[in-house]
């Protein structure tokens, strides 16, 4: 025991060495839970594995992967559409594409760029592996079909997952009617040149440059609105928000 | 809940009840607070539930080398991005519950007999205490916030546990003490 003196604030010294060799003496280092803390973390524990179980023995989990410029402004449809939306243009034809490798919740989702060609942009995103990160799926897409989801964007699924009609969506026309390309120009303008804009535009300014690009596009119906509270902002962005046909005009940041 | 299920419960309540402490502490190694301290806790149970199985046939002084390797694991990762994360859990899965030796914390003796673990069972709860939180790699500021107290009262205390460990060990190993024991403890200098 001589050297044991000597171990005030070193990194190894004799007792150290044994207890850190012997985990049955590492108990004495905190107090122990009462029981009803032990049935606490029990129940969690057990809890958790059973998720986890569900989640693997399935082999697959939720992912929304966002590919290109598309923004978070993507809202994934599920098994159900809403009947209102019965028709083949997308309400949210700037939102992108969402391309699924199934149906549900546990669908792996691969988001890309408004495009006239849905199912050709899944079917290059499957080619790229954008799917494939946790498994092994073919190389080779299956047979694609391009719905409305319920969210108002385009949902490109495999056709074994169901029909558009089967799952209640309405089938995505082959490509975006004249009204949406304008909605996706109109995107297009107001990013180039309001929300690039440097140095950045006072909202008073943004607001004056979405009123031309909007007359410039011929769309009915459309307003500019700036934002409560963001009215004297002196940096400020713009959004397209196409199912309320409104450029929303916001402080930023 | 069906009777199998209940037993089910019931066995993996008693070994949550036995291993929590050292688990617990193998984990205050880590950086985190006290929430990711109890996340880990509980991420370590899960993949012990899921080898359940396989753990249930270990006596205990193997099941806490699986425990304390799964704990200094995920103590390693915690920090790391979730994906990181994801892979360590997923390769722990894989692992066998009986894996080679990958570190000296491995080694596991059965301490029975052997002095140390004698002695540091004769220094009461305070000092056992500081002298394992050290040997687990906490400096004195780290145990003063485990324990809630100052730095200087958690050097102190260490000072004062190392003093009285080393003069049990002497008193254990002196001419005066039981004939077996000094006899069993022969040549054990540490």
């Amino acid at each position: 025991m001589s050297d044991v003196d000597d171990v005030n604030g070193n990194d190894v010294d004799p007792i150290s060495s044994w207890i850190s060799q012997h985990p049955e003496v590492w108990d004495n280092a905190v107090t122990p839970l009462d029981d009803d803390r032990i049935d606490a973390l029990v129940d969690r524990v057990i809890g958790r594995a059973q998720a986890r179980q569900r989640r693997y023995g399935a082999q697959r989990r939720r992912k929304v992967i966002a590919v290109g410029a598309v923004t978070g402004m993507l809202v994934v449809g599920g098994a159900v559409g809403a009947a209102a939306l019965l028709r083949g243009q997308p309400s949210q034809p700037i939102a992108g594409i969402a391309c699924q490798d199934g149906i549900g919740d546990d669908a792996v989702v691969v988001a890309i760029d408004p495009t006239d060609d849905p199912i050709g942009g899944c079917e290059a995103a499957w080619r790229a592996g954008r799917f494939n990160e946790d498994r092994d799926l073919p190389s080779e897409p299956p047979p694609f079909v391009a719905c409305v989801g319920s969210g108002g964007a385009v949902q490109v699924h495999p056709l074994e997952f169901g029909t558009c009609e089967e799952l209640g969506l309405a089938t995505a026309d082959p490509a975006l009617d004249d009204d949406n390309r304008s909605v996706a120009e109109l995107n297009d303008r107001i990013v180039a040149e309001v929300n690039s804009s440097m140095p950045c535009l006072s909202a008073t300014d943004a607001a004056a440059i979405a009123e031309r690009v909007l007359d410039d596009s011929g769309l009915s119906g459309w307003r500019v609105e700036i934002r409560t509270g963001s009215a004297a902002a002196s940096c400020a962005k713009a959004a397209v928000v196409a199912d309320r046909k409104v450029i929303e005009v916001t402080k930023f940041p | 809940m069906t009777d199998e299920q209940r037993d089910d419960r019931d066995g993996f309540r008693r070994f949550v009840g036995a291993h929590e402490r050292m688990v617990r502490a193998a984990l205050s190694r880590s950086e985190g607070n006290a929430s990711d301290v109890e996340e880990m806790c509980a991420d370590v149970f899960v993949l012990a539930y899921e080898r359940f199985d396989e753990l249930s046939g270990l006596d205990a002084v193997q099941q806490r080398v699986w425990l304390a390797r799964t704990a200094g694991f995920l103590v390693a990762n915690h920090g790391r991005r979730a994906a990181t994360r994801r892979r360590t859990a997923k390769r722990l899965q894989a692992l066998p519950v009986l894996n080679e030796v990958v570190s000296a914390e491995d080694v596991v003796v059965s301490h029975g007999e052997d002095a140390v673990g004698m002695v540091l069972s004769r220094l009461d709860a305070g000092q056992r205490q500081v002298l394992v939180l050290r040997a687990l790699g906490h400096d004195g500021p780290s145990i003063g916030r485990l324990l809630g107290i100052t730095a200087g009262t958690a050097r102190k205390r260490l000072m004062v546990a190392r003093a009285a460990f080393i003069t049990a060990y002497e008193q254990l190993n002196s001419p005066d003490h039981g004939q077996g024991t000094s006899e069993s403890h022969e040549g054990r200098v540490l």
